[in-house]
């Protein structure tokens, strides 16, 4: 069944439907919600959230944009308010995280981007993530990591193509700013 | 194109919204131009080291997932597929015909305490400040039969 057809099958109350629903997206809602959220448990929660929200909001569903797109901009709106509230209490700031591990984003940095990474690596990179600011580390994920395109990013987002060109530049551009000492380091 | 055009393009070939044309103009400048790829170079290994996507979920993960979402939806009704006409325009309609109807009210009230007195029966009176136009101008109601007596009475 494709997505239009289960959608008609939630609305008349076959609960199957949306059962089906959730375990086609599911592993798509919990890479975005883990990838953003770099927190397990934050992100299963908040992909159970994603869904709840989907099947409340299904009446406002008018088909305009595919029943994908719909979702992605539900799970990044809601990633996007859960980043806003994890950032104001945020405690860790970029130049304490660069005292205490810049040996460790200097090897990551240097390590191949396939190799296999302990958890305390993986678990610097996601430090290192939590000091990006909410809108940039959610757009880099949609492209970097969830390989959307810049059309589904602004279908996700709700905003223009050259918004979605100039947002990216710029949280490139403050990503690398951040990391220049080390990039600059190894280019030597 | 100029060396800048081709570097702020840069970004479009790494995330691979170049159109062909372009993309084979752009690699054979990034072939000659140490200073691109030294930029290109520079993002993949921070998106390497740093936007790595997280492992998949097994499908036991999923199956458990369903089952947890699926619990949580079991309390709420399911979703409609919008309210019909009329019911939409009678739930928007209720609290406007509700206030107007209270109003309405209101003003019946307020019309019958300010003068008991019938207009015609006012315009009657003849006169300046006659018994009649006193007695209606009282704080207190003045009821039919009090009006006639003074009627009777000045004529």
């Amino acid at each position: 069944m494709d997505d239009n057809e289960l959608v008609a099958g939630v609305r008349a109350a076959e609960p199957e439907a949306f059962a089906e629903l959730v375990r086609k997206y599911h592993s798509w809602v919990i890479a975005l919600c883990s990838s953003v959220l770099r927190d397990r448990t934050l992100a299963e929660d908040a992909a159970q959230e994603v869904f709840l929200k989907a099947y409340q909001s299904l009446p406002e569903f008018r088909g305009a944009s595919s029943f994908s797109t719909w979702l992605y901009r539900i799970a990044s709106n809601h990633c996007l308010d859960l980043l806003r509230g994890l950032a104001r209490r945020r405690t860790e700031s970029w130049d304490a995280l660069l005292e205490l591990e810049g040996e460790g984003i200097q090897r990551l940095l240097a390590a191949p981007a396939d190799e296999e990474r302990s958890r305390e690596d993986a678990d610097l990179a996601r430090r290192v993530l939590t000091c990006l600011s909410p809108e940039y580390r959610l757009i880099l994920t949609l492209r970097e990591i969830q390989g959307l395109t810049y059309q589904e990013i602004a279908a996700a987002l709700d905003c223009s193509l050259d918004a979605v060109k100039a947002r990216l530049r710029r949280a490139r551009r403050d990503f690398e700013g951040r990391l220049r000492h080390f990039l600059e380091t190894q280019r030597v | 194109m100029d060396h800048d055009n081709l570097r702020d393009r840069l970004p479009a070939l790494h995330d691979g919204e170049l159109g062909r044309k372009e993309r084979t103009e752009l690699l054979a400048h990034l072939a000659a131009c140490a200073e691109c790829r030294a930029d290109q170079e520079r993002w993949e290994r921070v998106a390497g080291a740093f936007l790595r996507p997280p492992p998949p979920p097994t499908p036991a993960e999923t199956a458990a997932f369903v089952r947890r979402v699926m619990a949580r939806l079991r309390p709420q009704a399911p979703p409609e597929a919008g309210v019909p006409w009329p019911g939409a325009f009678i739930r928007w309609m209720s609290p406007a015909l509700s206030f107007g109807l209270a109003m309405a009210l209101v003003f019946i009230m307020w019309s019958g305490l300010k003068s008991a007195a019938p207009t015609d029966v006012l315009l009657l009176i003849n006169g300046e400040a006659s018994g009649l136009a006193r007695m209606v101008s009282q704080p207190w109601a003045p009821t039919a039969d009090d009006m006639l007596v003074m009627v009777m009475g000045e004529g």
